[in-house]
């Protein structure tokens, strides 16, 4: 059995490089996900449903498709990485043009509340050791926390 | 009552799995859960995707036994075709967290609601799926009868090493998808005593066969 690589494509989301890969094996499509060059998620859509996607909405629809399926879950699986947490955090506090007292939760947005709480631990601690034109008020409790910027004097 | 595809696998020599790893329990259930929300990921996927309306599948995990379970009148083949995908990510998810699992595949009627499942169906998968020597998923007698003219490339003609007999069966096929080295597994579990051989022998004989 011959496995086909038909398409490959390189992605940067935050501070990691994710690879999307497509192969044609057993008639249909086998898609992988590469986080830094790990293999984290895999997708596939066997012959079948492949000869009908085809069929119905043209040749390149079951590539682009499963393309567009993989590149999806880089979100899901961003969320579940402390630094990408983290960095998002840090680049919002740097946007804001005030000194206002924010929560995390106010400062990632509504999606907070779908990060597993390990994860959200793992980002505080991550953001406590990078405070750079921001300060944390309540270190020692991630639901009280408060995170100002420093305005330039 | 629902009428489809039962697969129960669950991982080889689990209680001494269980004993060796005391003190880092949650790290083995964190395993099998991050196996679990993954093929969860992948189902959502394929209920999203266009022509495949009304396909049920789902998965279920009680302590080491996984339980896949779908149903589709409008296309029996492809309701095989996605179970297959299914089971075969299951077992090279399992393998490439050191895990052997075995398991059964049946069809027939069965019931499930959050926390239970019945049904002949049920009942024929979960009392083969212990059966087998080796990392495997097999077609127990009512999906065997039932995938004579469906696509069955996913699977393997075998003659599989049961505890108590052989079975013409056939035979997931997972090796062209595998891509770790199962020989860390099988070193990882040294010595291989006699009374727990067959598993990685017959394993072995499996991945070398061309």
């Amino acid at each position: 059995m011959q496995n086909n690589e038909i398409y490959k494509e390189e992605i940067t989301h935050g501070l990691a490089s994710y690879k999307v890969t497509i192969e044609s094996i057993l008639g249909g499509l086998y898609g992988r996900l590469f986080k830094n060059s790990m293999n984290i998620y895999r997708e596939e859509i066997p012959r079948s449903v492949y000869f009908d996607l085809m069929k119905k909405h043209g040749e390149n629809f079951p590539v682009e498709y499963l393309t567009k399926s993989l590149k999806s879950k880089i979100d899901y699986f961003s969320k579940k990485d402390p630094e990408y947490v983290a960095d998002i955090l840090k680049e919002n506090i740097k946007s804001k043009e005030d000194n206002k007292k924010y929560s995390l939760k106010e400062l990632y947005g509504p999606e907070w509340l779908k990060i597993n709480s390990d994860v959200k631990e793992q980002a505080f601690e991550l953001l406590k050791k990078q405070q750079d034109g921001f300060s944390i008020l309540n270190e020692d409790s991630i639901s009280r926390a408060l995170i100002v910027k420093e305005l330039d004097k | 009552m629902k009428q489809g595809f039962v697969t129960f696998a669950d991982i080889m020599g689990w209680k001494g799995i269980w004993l060796k790893n005391q003190g880092s329990e949650k790290q083995i259930l964190q395993d099998l859960l991050d196996i679990k929300e993954i093929l969860d990921l992948q189902i959502e996927s394929i209920k999203n995707t266009d022509g495949l309306e009304g396909l049920e599948v789902s998965i279920k995990l009680i302590s080491d036994t996984f339980v896949v379970f779908s149903n589709y009148e409008a296309d029996l083949e492809k309701e095989f075709e996605i179970h297959s995908v299914l089971v075969k990510e299951l077992t090279l998810m399992a393998l490439e967290k050191k895990l052997m699992i075995r398991g059964a595949t049946s069809f027939g009627k069965y019931l499930t609601n959050d926390m239970s499942f019945v049904g002949p169906a049920i009942d024929e998968a979960a009392s083969w799926h212990e059966q087998a020597e080796s990392v495997s998923i097999f077609l127990s007698p009512t999906a065997l009868l039932k995938v004579n003219c469906l696509n069955t490339s996913y699977w393997q003609d075998r003659s599989l090493e049961l505890k108590k007999m052989r079975l013409n069966t056939k035979v997931l096929d997972w090796k062209e998808y595998y891509k770790s080295d199962f020989q860390e597994i099988f070193y990882d579990n040294s010595p291989i005593v006699p009374e727990i051989s067959k598993k990685y022998l017959n394993t072995l004989e499996y991945l070398n066969a061309k």
